[in-house]
């Protein structure tokens, strides 16, 4: 059993909202997301929860139970077709679940947890690594970090939309910059899946102008595919003959067609009957209904190209494993999975030397210039007409591949987010410019100052944050503009103004422009920390800076 | 002494720079003890009505003495109204006093101001010719700007004509940077003073304020000051065109003058990224409001990469005393301020954007008592003080 966590210990958050929201079997980020969460909760224990975007704010994520029919039913009923209906519907399910269970209704004690949903407070983590750019919630990353203290840990995968937009779909280079620049604003820190993702990622900051986070390079887990599921007949009699495969999905950027015109070319120079088949493993993408169309008309490589689709785990892997060697010619990755899975299965590769792909097997694969089908094509006809050759790199790579495993993986997250905790502390100090981070009704905002222009009412209210349970104090700076100003009452507050926590009267400041200092324990951490100064139509000053020190 | 200016532009609600250099030039001069009376053609249509000043001519005038008068109007005003008598008439006779000195501003009326010398007065006249800039040089980057390098050169073999006409026949000439006095000096031995641009002291109120706010809505912001002027939105994009990360999401960048729309107008404003999020384009603003943005900016960013002659709002920058962040040429005839507490120089843009983000992250600044003093020497009235000596000068002393 776990110990209990202290107050002060700070809870890590998983953003599953990807996971969540998926409805197909697991592939690439998707994948990642959920082994990352997997391990990562397997290491924190009762640290860890995860949580979901839902209706504006993250909240935790508690997988759906085997239900009871007739609570859904009543719930149904019950419960209005809200935004958070689902979420709603969970909760319910379990508060009716728990209170089925107790002989006296009343008396049912209920968690917090199922009383309503946990949130991420300030001082938590939030690491996040989904498909990030299609989710509402990257734009309140800088709000959830700066008003409510959160540590947010986000991922960058690859640059491609940046660097390639030619590759994708749509100009989505200025979309992908505005995403990285806010994930970069929104973010603590920054992991990056290669040393090529994160010389690119910081590389565009810099070009940018936007702040240079502190980054770690989490090398991604071999998903080497299982064995469970059965393997079709079409599968069993194409791998009993040699073949090379490439596995990936079929779009430009990994460049299928520089397969294509090597076995092209290997045809017309007299080889066609030397070369095994090539085997593409991956869905048809944008932008290559040109090349399909072409291999499937020449004449030259007709029966040469085979393209599969839809393979289960157990399929994929019989085909990793009975290949001749493995290719993956992709003109940029941010790193190269297929790489890695076809090297923990000791297969010979040839790959691009582009992007990121040289990281993820050293000197283990052999390397091409993705634009060169000669080369390509050289490349291949020696190793289908030397088998000694691939026997001897394949003896190489079971003595020198150490597979990457997510639990690697997973500790080495664990530990940067230690040492993220460690440079700022889970609880800083902040600072505050009135005339930005507060509102008024009486005053003047003159860039970063509150200024009082002869009205009664509040000179300051604001910055409603969030903070955690631990004594404070309140240091607030400023002027008094002439000698017999009127004074002004400051207090800090809480449920709009119905919890007071500290209060005092402003009469001077002090040599050092000191108007005020207020000290206050908070018992419960809060979401809407208030301070509030109230002046007189007398009152001449100016309030300049506002502290809040965790003592 | 009576002083007559000569210009292609109004002064008595100055807008643009070259408008509060001259209206700073006649307050110093009456405040010398001179009479002076303004009048000149209006160089574009957007000028409203001025005494003294006859109205811009039709394109068809224009067109008389320039092939396509597209961006060189002043040029083409100075050729009419020097060679084509009806013009010169109508100018002519805006003057009302005969005058002791003129001050022609900019070199397109110097030819007027030869002819009616030599026409009309009876005096000895004497010409002061005031450049602010090395019209040559900017007249051909921009002119390649939008027509293109031959009209671009042709364009500079006129002006540079001109230029030079004004250099070697006037009595004596002031120029804004040292640079600039420099390049005229090898062409003259009349004297030539240095005096630079200025700022005025101007006060804040509560009215500018708060005008200003109504556009910064209150947020942290890094101010832009500059008129349409093409280099001003050619730096701009010169050093943002990759992107706006140096602006944090609850920051903006106000611009203020023409240039705001000019930027928003440019097909770059939409493909730089982050640009159109923290944009906010204030137009042609009030002298209020103008100084409610330099007392609640954060930063005042100079990004001018091109053009010649010093830049007016880079005095007003140093004297708003806020964090500067600006570009070698933004300092031309400042540069004894440019290693001045909380200005950065960058003319590499990632640097320049480094320096934003480093600069909207720093606290307000707070001018020193020391720099602050230092900074007296920008006053109109301190960067002036050559020009009313030169004019002494010109004349023998007698006001």
């Amino acid at each position: 059993m776990s110990k209990p966590l202290s107050s002060s210990t700070p809870m890590i958050w998983m953003n599953v909202t990807t996971s969540a929201n998926w409805t197909r079997p697991p592939v690439g980020i998707v994948r990642v997301e959920q082994m990352l969460c997997s391990e990562l909760e397997k290491l924190f224990g009762s640290q860890f929860k995860k949580c979901v975007w839902m209706d504006g704010s993250f909240v935790e994520w508690i997988p759906d139970q085997p239900t009871d029919k007739n609570i859904d039913e009543r719930i149904d009923f019950i419960l209005p077709r809200s935004a958070s209906f689902e979420i709603a519907r969970r909760f319910l399910a379990r508060f009716l679940a728990a209170s089925k269970k107790e002989k006296n209704f009343l008396k049912v004690a209920l968690s917090p947890d199922v009383c309503r949903p946990t949130q991420p407070r300030a001082g938590d983590v939030l690491i996040s690594v989904g498909l990030d750019w299609d989710n509402l919630y990257t734009a309140e990353f800088f709000n959830l970090s700066k008003k409510h203290g959160l540590k947010i840990i986000t991922c960058c995968y690859d640059l491609i939309p940046v660097l390639f937009p030619q590759y994708c779909v749509g100009d989505v280079a200025n979309r992908f910059k505005m995403y990285f620049n806010q994930l970069t604003w929104g973010s603590s820190a920054l992991l990056c899946i290669s040393q090529k993702t994160q010389q690119d990622y910081i590389s565009l900051c810099k070009k940018m102008g936007s702040p240079i986070l502190p980054t770690c390079i989490i090398p991604l887990g071999d998903s080497i595919p299982s064995d469970v599921g059965d393997v079709s007949p079409e599968i069993q009699k194409l791998s009993e003959e040699p073949f090379i495969l490439f596995v990936s999905t079929i779009e430009r950027r990994k460049n299928h067609e520089v397969l294509y015109r090597a076995y092209h070319l290997l045809c017309m120079a007299g080889h066609k009957k030397l070369l095994p088949k090539l085997v593409f493993v991956g869905m048809a993408g944008w932008g290559v209904s040109d090349l399909l169309k072409d291999i499937e008309l020449d004449p030259q490589t007709s029966d040469l190209i085979v393209q599969l689709n839809h393979l289960n785990d157990a399929e994929l892997r019989t085909l990793y494993k009975k290949s001749l060697f493995c290719v993956y010619p992709s003109l940029y990755e941010g790193w190269g999975l297929p790489v890695g899975e076809a090297l923990a299965l000791g297969k010979v590769v040839l790959a691009s030397d582009q992007g990121s792909l040289p990281e993820v097997g050293g000197d283990l694969v052999c390397y091409l210039p993705p634009w060169n089908p000669q080369a390509w094509a050289d490349a291949i006809l020696g190793l289908v007409t030397s088998p000694a050759d691939i026997k001897c790199m394949e003896q190489k790579i079971s003595n020198g591949y150490a597979p990457r495993t997510w639990v690697g993986t997973a500790k080495t997250v664990k530990s940067f987010i230690t040492s993220v905790l460690e440079k700022d502390g889970t609880n800083p100090k902040r600072t505050f410019y009135p005339g930005y981070d507060f509102s008024t009704q009486s005053g003047l905002s003159v860039g970063p100052c509150l200024k009082t222009v002869g009205q009664n009412g509040f000179l300051m209210f604001g910055p409603y944050i969030s903070l955690a349970a631990v004594p404070y104090q309140i240091r607030i700076h400023g002027s008094f503009e002439t000698e017999n100003s009127a004074g002004a009452h400051v207090d800090v507050v809480l449920d709009q103004g119905n919890t007071i926590l500290a209060n005092q009267n402003i009469t001077h400041a002090t040599k050092e422009g000191l108007l005020a200092e207020l000290s206050f324990k908070l018992d419960k951490p809060c979401s809407d920390l208030e301070i509030r100064i109230v002046v007189s139509a007398e009152t001449d000053m100016c309030v300049s800076l506002v502290e809040i020190i965790p003592l | 002494m009576n002083i007559l200016t000569l210009s292609t532009y109004p002064i008595d609600v100055p807008m643009h720079g070259g408008q509060h250099r001259l209206s700073n030039v006649v307050s110093n001069y009456k405040k010398g003890g001179h009479t002076v009376h303004s009048v000149g053609v209006l160089g574009s249509d957007s000028y409203p009505p001025a005494k003294g000043f006859v109205s811009c001519p039709q394109v068809d005038a224009l067109s008389r003495h320039i092939e396509n008068p597209f961006l060189m109007e002043d040029f083409s005003i100075g050729e009419l109204f020097s060679k084509e008598d009806a013009y010169f008439k109508v100018l002519a006779q805006n003057i009302e006093t005969e005058p002791d000195v003129i001050h022609v501003e900019h070199p397109w009326l110097f030819g007027f101001a030869k002819r009616y010398v030599d026409l009309c007065s009876k005096k000895q006249v004497k010409i002061l010719y005031g450049s602010p800039n090395i019209e040559y040089k900017l007249k051909h980057y921009n002119v390649s700007l939008y027509l293109g390098e031959k009209s671009a050169t042709n364009a500079r073999e006129k002006v540079l004509r001109c230029e030079m006409t004004a250099i070697m026949n006037a009595d004596a000439i002031c120029c804004v940077s040292e640079q600039d006095r420099l390049w005229t000096r090898k062409s003259t031995t009349k004297p030539c003073v240095l005096a630079p641009n200025g700022v005025a002291e101007r006060v804040t109120t509560e009215a500018g304020i708060r005008g200003a706010n109504a556009f910064s809505g209150g947020r942290k912001f890094a101010l832009y000051c500059a008129s349409a002027h093409p280099p001003n939105m050619a730096g701009f994009f010169e050093i943002f065109e990759k992107g706006v990360g140096c602006i944090a999401p609850n920051e903006r960048i106000v611009v203020a003058g023409g240039v705001g729309s000019a930027i928003q107008g440019d097909k770059r404003f939409s493909k730089t990224a982050q640009l159109s999020s923290v944009f906010v384009s204030a137009g042609l603003v009030s002298e209020p409001c103008l100084q409610g943005f330099l007392e609640t900016a954060h930063a005042i960013i100079l990004p001018i990469t091109q053009g010649e002659g010093t830049n007016l709002k880079t005095a007003e920058a140093l004297w708003a005393g806020k964090h500067i962040i600006g570009t070698t040429p933004a300092f031309r005839g400042f540069e004894q301020f440019m290693s001045s507490e909380g200005v950065c120089i960058a003319d590499e843009p990632s640097q320049f954007l480094a320096y934003v983000r480093q600069s909207m992250s720093a606290p307000p600044h707070a001018l020193s008592l020391p720099e602050r003093d230092r900074r007296k020497t920008l006053l109109w009235d301190n960067t002036l003080q050559p020009l009313l000596g030169l004019v002494s000068q010109m004349t023998g002393d007698k006001i």
